[in-house]
Parts: structure tokens; sequence; C-alpha cells
């Protein structure tokens, strides 16, 4: 079913009883059981550094918009998704994700326990920890054993960064220009490890066996971006076929010159989806791609024609089961009083109850049972009810 | 612990391994103490490479020609290797250790062409020469210089009541001109730590402070100062008023008001246990034991910040000689390490440099200001490994001396190496290959 694009504050709290996003919605739809889903493949896209929700998801409709960010606000070329929201200029495939349906945006989300530091906060949204570091099993190795099938899981990244690390086995694969398989050698070394380093003996060999799939996927495609995209597709549709991939994306700290920066970070992000996207072909239909970042930015502009860290940001979910598309937040509004700590987007929603609903509806699991598995530290937390 | 354990740990895991014609140190303690001493801030293979012309860098963003950029990165790619292989010939390795630690932890990263200029010269200058001396002082000449200045946004912060503040704000937004990015990161990354008892009003008013703190002839920077791209307090840009912070008032002092707050900064515990600890960390254990972090935090503070104290402290730590593999190398000591114990100099910037980038860690370039990770979990990944492999067996083919694996291996660990691996060296299809053997073996992998 077609949501309500943009539920104002007032509506959302009249309505949540049976379409709301906000976790007050969560008790009455629960007890429903739920079939599981099999086949089906999460993306997940970390955009380190804090992407600016205001400038990604601009609410263009609220009247205090252009009066509180100032020279952040003008930008021309935008996608209108609603009377309130569009899509920055460089999002393209997310609009057109968007017409067909297959976008789902969220706003004024955040961490269930906020912090302006980037490595505290990245520490929260990947491990759902309710202090940072004190949690050592990333969200997305907890998903793992959820629903109808185990299920692997591949970073596209040099290291296998938080959010994947735990007690499952995880696969990496660095998109970089290696080419090279010295087969010989890492059967000798695999030799070497077999008797007395079990552990080193099995990272190895699945690494061995990931570098041989990569090389063969990374064939003839070039531009950094899109081999992202295209690389992760191509392990996703190919043989080994793993059901959880992370992209990580840095450089979104924009403290300064934010319009020109973010237009060359959003065409690359624009770039990995489209080529995910045309990638994976039927495969897109049982995928699901959730783009975060660990806060939003201040409302003002800073001194420098940027915007400093901040609280509330959004969220974007995109693929070809999405149940329901459009924008949906409770909106805090941008006036001063509306403001957390009078200079940042109000956190409305939290994050994890966001990420734990889509992922309970993608694979077709209650949502409470997503919040139990995937957030066991966050008592009293509750899913979206996504379905 | 025997003393062939102890002379081992301390040329592995404190050092960069034994190079090929050096000889076990007889007093491993007092060794690591002596380097303290005998550290030179400014070797001669330093400053083999100059470095890519910062200043018409600071004037002008441009770099489009193809020549031109291929020389400024060939120059940054010198400055990499001049880095490799002064550690790599270093006699006193630990410091050279120390000096990576502490560019690392006050990171900077070359991200854009203007900190790509300036961050060798961050180390070289900024970092090197204080890093035997106070914290205080290492602090400052690390908030101070002009890549951190540049990094962190802070050479366009402006007051918003100041001089050039006040003409600038017709409008009427919050903040004007302020930017509290460098403020932010002295106090999470630089000394107390994150949530260690500072509030964001602490971090705003170490920003106001620190209005003025600026590069001279920077786009947007003030014009006629100083030195072009040379560090500048410029007070027509420095916020007037007396500022609070850690329940303390700091009177209004020009350029001493920040430097006051850093001083109070240093002192304070939490930035005696943030430092001991990643420093336990480094030398010690991931997890370096609760023991251990308040013995090194109490000599930091004891001392008032003095590092050589703190370095013995760090050595007397029986913790850190235990002879178990408690540190998996990142790359970049991985790559020193094998290079020193194969004799092989670092001779193709392009190469090396690139190589690095490709193990994940592309010299001073973290891409972010918390530094590069110390952790094994981030490094150990399967893809990272593999290249690893790789790596070793680029860096012993384009090596053209002699490279007999054995001996490398034999004198490396005195004969304190696995059947397994020996055997796997010995047993190698060619030299090259007996070489990745050897640097992929798990006694080489961990230090």
């Amino acid at each position: 079913m077609a949501i309500n694009p943009l539920l104002s504050r007032r509506q959302l709290l009249a309505a949540s009883a049976t379409t709301a996003l906000s976790a007050v919605a969560c008790s009455p739809v629960s007890a429903v059981s739920r079939q599981a889903i099999k086949g089906r493949k999460i993306v997940f896209v970390l955009l380190r550094g804090a992407a600016d929700g205001l400038s990604l998801l601009p609410p263009v409709g609220d009247p205090g918009f252009v009066a509180a960010r100032g020279s952040l606000s003008n930008e021309d070329g935008r996608h209108k998704l609603n009377d309130m929201f569009a899509l920055h200029p460089e999002l393209g495939t997310m609009a057109k994700l968007a017409k067909q349906k297959q976008g789902l945006f969220f706003h004024a989300v955040g961490l269930s326990n906020p912090t302006r530091s980037h490595f505290d906060a990245q520490n929260l949204l990947e491990t759902g920890g309710r202090a940072p570091y004190r949690q050592n099993v990333g969200i997305l190795n907890r998903v793992m054993p959820l629903g109808v099938q185990p299920r692997s899981a591949l970073a596209l990244a040099q290291t296998v960064p938080p959010a994947l690390l735990g007690p499952q086995e995880v696969g990496s694969f660095a998109p970089t220009s290696v080419r090279d398989i010295n087969g010989d050698l890492y059967e000798r070394i695999a030799g070497m490890y077999d008797g007395e380093n079990p552990r080193l003996s099995e990272i190895w060999r699945g690494a061995v066996e990931t570098r041989a799939a990569g090389v063969d996927a990374a064939q003839g495609i070039d531009s950094p971006a899109k081999q992202v995209g295209a690389l992760a597709a191509k392990f996703l549709t190919g043989d080994a076929s793993p059901d959880i991939v992370m992209i990580e994306s840095t450089g979104w700290d924009t403290h300064s010159n934010q319009l020109g920066r973010l237009t060359r970070q959003t065409r690359n992000l624009d770039g990995t989806l489209a080529a995910l996207h045309s990638g994976l072909g039927a495969m897109w239909d049982d995928t699901l791609v959730i783009v975060a970042s660990e806060f939003g930015r201040t409302v003002a502009t800073n001194g420098n024609g940027g915007s400093d860290h901040g609280t509330g940001g959004a969220l974007f979910a995109l693929g070809g089961a999405l149940t329901r598309t459009g924008v949906m937040t409770d909106w805090p509004g941008l006036r001063s009083g509306q403001l957390f700590e009078n200079r940042d987007l109000m956190i409305t929603t939290p994050v994890e109850s966001v990420i734990a609903g889509l992922v309970a509806a993608h694979l077709g699991i209650a949502p409470e049972e997503a919040v139990r598995a995937i957030y066991p530290d966050l008592d009293g937390l509750k899913g979206a009810i996504l379905t | 612990m025997t003393l062939l354990q102890d002379q081992l740990t301390a040329h592995n895991r404190f050092g960069f391994g034994l190079a090929p014609n050096e000889t076990l140190a007889p007093d491993p303690r007092g060794w690591l103490r002596a380097q303290i001493e005998r550290f030179n801030p400014a070797p001669a293979s330093l400053r083999r490479a100059p470095g890519p012309a910062p200043l018409d860098l600071l004037l002008s963003e441009s770099g489009k020609d193809k020549t031109e950029r291929r020389q400024f990165y060939d120059a940054f790619r010198a400055q990499v290797a001049d880095r490799l292989e002064t550690a790599r010939i270093s006699d006193t390795p630990f410091m050279e250790r120390l000096v990576h630690f502490w560019s690392n932890h006050f990171a900077v990263s070359a991200d854009k062409r203007v900190t790509t200029a300036l961050t060798a010269d961050f180390e070289f200058d900024g970092i090197r020469p204080n890093i035997t001396g106070k914290f205080i002082d290492l602090f400052e000449s690390a908030a101070t210089h002009p890549a951190m200045l540049i990094y962190l946004d802070q050479s366009r912060s402006i007051g918003p009541e100041s001089l050039v503040g006040r003409r600038r704000t017709g409008r009427k937004r919050r903040n004007a001109g302020l930017n509290e990015n460098l403020a932010r990161e002295i106090l999470e990354l630089h000394s107390m730590g994150v949530r260690s008892g500072y509030s964001q009003s602490d971090v705003e008013e170490l920003a106001r402070a620190l209005t003025g703190y600026t590069v001279a002839a920077m786009r947007g920077g003030p014009a006629n100062a100083g030195d072009p791209g040379s560090f500048v307090f410029a007070s027509n840009r420095h916020e007037p008023g007396t500022r609070r912070l850690l329940g303390k008032s700091f009177p209004q002092a020009g350029r001493n008001q920040a430097r006051q707050m850093l001083q109070e900064i240093a002192r304070q515990p939490a930035t005696a246990k943030f430092i001991a600890t990643k420093l336990a960390r480094h030398f010690i254990a991931d997890k370096p034991p609760a023991a251990s972090v308040a013995r090194i935090a109490d000599a930091f503070s004891r001392s008032e910040g003095d590092l050589p104290s703190v370095y013995h402290a760090l050595i007397n730590e029986d913790a850190a000689w235990q002879p178990a593999k408690a540190k998996f190398k990142q790359p970049w000591e991985w790559t020193v390490s094998a290079m020193r114990s194969g004799g092989i100099p670092a001779r193709q910037p392009r190469f090396l440099a690139r190589t690095l980038s490709g193990l994940g860690q592309k010299t001073w370039t973290p891409g972010s200001p918390a530094g590069f990770p110390d952790e094994e979990v981030r490094w150990l990944a399967p893809d990272a490994l593999i290249r690893r492999a790789d790596a070793a067996l680029q860096l012993a083919s384009r090596h053209s001396g002699p490279l007999d694996a054995r001996k490398i291996a034999a004198h490396a660990f005195q004969g304190q190496m696995a059947e397994d691996s020996q055997g796997a060296i010995a047993g190698a299809g060619d030299p090259d290959q007996a070489f990745a053997l050897f640097a992929m073996s798990p006694e080489f992998l961990w230090r």
C-alpha cells in the first residue's frame, strides 16, 4: 500500500495506531504471525562523517527552511518528492526509484542515545549499543542468523567494518585495482597456517575464494563509485551470493564549502546506487538497500559555507520489495523553539527502530523479533511497522 | 622470561625487527631507554626529497595541469619513501615508532591537495622535534601547525564579535564565522578523550578562544600577516571576552587565551589516562591491563606530562614484555619491518606509496581525524591479508640484491620460529616466494 507521503506531527500522532512509522504504533500488529521470506538480500551503505540530511532530503516545504538554513538552502534542480520534501539534485537514481514506488525515506531520525562525536556515533549505529564501545557485535552480524536461512556476508572494504564484526565469519573484498592471483603462493600459505593456526587458516581460505570471485567480477569496470555498486551486484548475483553486503562511503563531514563538496559526494553515491540497481537485474526485487549516516548536521550554515555536527538526520531505503514508499517522518520543524539545543534538527524517531522495522519487513519476521535480535541492549525500543 | 625473549620483544614489538647486520641488544630495556636520549629528530635520510611546494597551493588550489599534478604527487610519494627509509635504517627504531604513533594520534589526513602538501611537514617539523619533551609542547605544536589548522577548518574560523566578524555579520545567523571542528577534536581525540567530562559548552568556548589561530596568505585568510603558509594569530578575528572551560575562567589574552586553555586540558587526569591508554594499546595489547594504564597515566600526571618519564613507565611494565603474539602489525609496521628484515631499501616511491594504499593504510591519510585504528579486528581482514602476500612477493621481486629468506628468518627470530613456518620457507619454489612466506608467517604478522 502507498503511504501518505507526509504526515504532519499532529496527523502522525492521530494516525499512529494503524499507519504510522512511530514506535508507538508497534504493539497491536505485532501478534500477527509472519512468513519468513527466502532469498532476501540486504545492502547497507554507511555514509561516514555525518551526511547532511537537510541537504540530501531537504524539507523545502517547511516555511522556516530558507531562513534557518541560510546559504545552504539555495540549490537548483532538486527532485521534488511531495509538497514538503525533495531530494538533492544529484540523487537522480533515488528520485527515479521513488517514482517507481521503490524508495522509502525517513527524516528526523537519529540514535537513541545521540552524541556529536563521529566515532562514538558510528560505533553506536554499527553495534546498536546503549553506550559507545560497550557492544562488540555489529548489527549486521546479528542480522545474519535471522529469518529462514543462515546468511553469509561480505564487506566491500579493506577491513571488516564494526557493523559486520562478530561471531559469524564475514568475507571482505576491497574494490580497488588488484588483478593478481598468486595461486601457488596462496596454497603454500594455507599449508603454513593449516596445522597450528586454524583461525588464520579459515580466514585465509575464505579470502582466496573471495579474491578469485572478485577479480572475475571486477573485469571492465572503471569509475570507482560505480565500481563499488557494480561489484556488489556481481557478488550478490554470483556463485557465492552473500546475503548481506556492506559498503562504506567517506567524505561527508562538510564543515566548509558544503554545496560543492556535497555535489561530488552525492554524485558518487548516486553512481554506486545506479550501478547496483542495474547490476542486480531481477534480484533487485529481493533486495533492500539501506543508506544511513551517524547523525545529521547543524541547521544553520556555519561561517565557512558548511555545517557542524548536528543531531537528527535522514535515512534512505530502496528496493524492489518495499511495500511502502514516500517520506515518513514525525517532522519536528525548523523554527528556533523546535530545534534540539537550539541548533540541530530534533530526533523524533530512533534510527534503530527504522532499521529493525525495515529488516523485519524485508525478511518477513516480526518487528519485535528483529529488535530483540539486533538491538539486545536497547530496552524499550520498538521496531517501526513497515509492512 | 628469558633474555632472548626480551631481546626479541624489544626489537620486534618496540622496534621494527632486526636488520640483517644488526645484533641483539644485550640489555633490552636499557637499549630502549637509551634511544630516548639518542633520538635524532632530523636525520639526513629525511630531507632527501623536497616537498610539494605548499606556498603555491595555499595561494591557489589550481593544479589542473597534468604534469604539475604528477610532480606534485611524486613529491608527496618521495616524502613517504623518506619516512619509510628513515624507519627502516634507524638505530632508534623505538623512537621512530613513537613518531608514527604521535603523528597518528594528532592525525591530519592528506585527503586534499593542501593537506597533501603539508602532512610530511606536520610530522617532520611539528611532531618529531617534540616527542622527547613535555606533552603540552607536542600538543600545542600539533594544534597550531598549518596542516592541522587547515585540516580541521580552524584557519577559517572567525569570532562573531571580532572586528572581522562584526564587519561580516549583517545577517543574523547564529555562530556566524565560528567553526568548532578543531576545538571538538582537540578535546575528543588529542587530549581528554570522548565522554571524559567536558561539555558542548566547553567545545564552543575553546572554539571561541581559538579564533584568530589561522594560516597566513590563505584563500579567505588574513593578508600580509606573516610568511605565507605559516601559522599566524590574527587578532582581528579573535573573539573578545573571558572564556570558561572545565569550570575555570580564562581572561581575554589574545593568543595566550587558547594556550592557557590547552595547558589546563593537558593537566586533566582524563588526558593522562587517555594518552596512557593509547600508548598501552600500541605497545602492550589491544585491551591493555587497567593496572598498566593506571601506572603509565600516573607517570604522566606526576611528571606533568614529561614524555620520557611516560616512556620509562611503559618500558617498566611487565605486561609489555609478555612474549605472546599480542599485536597484529598494521600495514605500515608490517611493510617497514619486512623491508628492514630483508635489507630492502625504499627505492621506488610510486610503488611503495601504491603498495601501502593497497594494503589499506595510505601514508598520512587515515581519512579521519581519529587516525588509523590500532586494533587487530580492524586490520586482520581476509582481503587485507591476501594483499600482504601479493605485496611481499612484489617487494621481493623488485629488490635487486640477494634475498635469502631462510637466513633472514633465522636471524629475525633467532631460531624461535614454528616448524610449519620454517618448513614453508625452506620448501618454497623460488627466493621471492620464500620471502613472501617469511613475511606472511604468523610469527611475522604479529609483534
